[in-house]
């Protein structure tokens, strides 16, 4: 027997107080648990030839949702992923060579620091840490993942080490979105400003979608 | 007294998950059940869904869905190689933890 729409409302509604409450990777396989649980409690009450608010029953009979909440223990025990951290800490180390992309395209024409690309101090050490650091970021996001959607809730941070595994990508192609708007703006293609502002939010917009979605695709694979 | 016992019993629910499902494989309701059947337990659905959810993410479990009559298909719960390896270990030391408190309550000659 199907259930009516108010009543798989009111499963939902307990599911989503439930989510509230979890914390960690496990949480959507917790969640689907407790609702193949409440179908099977429905189930063996209609066997039972149980009548009358059968949902109601059931749900009152399950745990409230606050009880889900992690207990002070596991709180206690509850770390930041270092992975993820250094990770995404190593990410700013980009930003000289960014910069040297930017002074080389037509923005650049005129810029007051092209010495300090020239000098020892990029040439020999922030130039390959910059250019090394983005590798480094992404397997140590990886890891940092990992960490967090095999440890239970126990690793926090997961955002921040979805922001060191795709940073790196994601700048690579900024730049190169970059490099191109540079070009065509102050370039030779010159095209009006409305439209290079629209390109400009397009492109934040895809960021922030890439990064969500990400995220989100993470969390739920865990 | 109560902490002790909550306490205790908090660190026997992974112990008695992986019991339940050493001989053949079985559902979240089912578990459930089996668990809230031991009275001194005092096991409910919010204690042993995060336990199978954690053991799934350590490799001690894998889950087969199955299509249901009602709701959502079922996932049936069962033990990998390294979760039965845990069984006999968990086993093990339960069998010589018993023995050995055994032995010091007799030798002390308590009750």
């Amino acid at each position: 027997m199907e259930l009516s729409k108010s009543e798989l409302s009111l499963i939902k509604s307990y599911l989503d107080a439930v989510r509230a409450q979890i914390t960690g990777p496990g949480r959507d396989d917790t969640i689907a648990d407790i609702e193949l649980h409440i179908h099977a409690a429905i189930e063996a009450r209609r066997k039972d030839c149980m009548e009358g608010d059968i949902v109601g029953a059931v749900l009152d009979e399950l745990d409230a949702p606050e009880q889900y909440r992690p207990t002070q223990d596991q709180s206690d025990r509850a770390s930041l992923t270092i992975y993820g951290l250094i990770g995404a800490c190593l990410l700013p180390l980009t930003i000289p060579i960014i910069g040297h992309v930017a002074e080389l395209t037509p923005i650049g024409e005129g810029s007051p620091m092209p010495a300090f690309y020239q000098s020892t101090l990029y040439q020999f050490v922030l130039l390959p840490l910059g250019a090394i650091s983005p590798l480094i970021a992404m397997v140590l996001g990886w890891v940092g993942v990992q960490e967090c959607r095999l440890s239970n809730g126990v690793k926090y941070g997961f955002p921040l080490a979805v922001i060191a595994l795709v940073g790196a990508p994601m700048i690579c192609v900024n730049l190169f979105v970059f490099i191109v708007y540079a070009n065509v703006v102050y370039g030779s293609y010159a095209i009006p400003s409305l439209l290079a502002m629209l390109i400009l939010v397009l492109v934040l917009f895809v960021n922030v979608w890439i990064l969500r979605r990400t995220i989100a695709r993470a969390q739920v694979s865990g | 007294m109560k902490s002790w016992v909550t306490q205790l019993r908090k660190g026997l629910i992974e112990f008695c998950v992986i019991n339940v499902l050493s001989n053949s494989e079985s559902y979240g309701y089912e578990i459930v059940t089996q668990l809230k059947a031991l009275e001194v337990m005092d096991v409910t659905e919010s204690t042993v869904y995060p336990v199978l959810s954690r053991l799934k993410n350590d490799g001690y479990l894998k889950v087969r869905s199955e299509p249901s009559n009602s709701g959502p298909p079922r996932r049936y719960f069962s033990l990998t190689q390294i979760g039965q390896q845990r069984l006999e270990q968990m086993n093990a030391y339960w069998d010589l933890l018993n023995e050995s408190i055994d032995t010091l309550r007799q030798s002390r000659g308590g009750n």
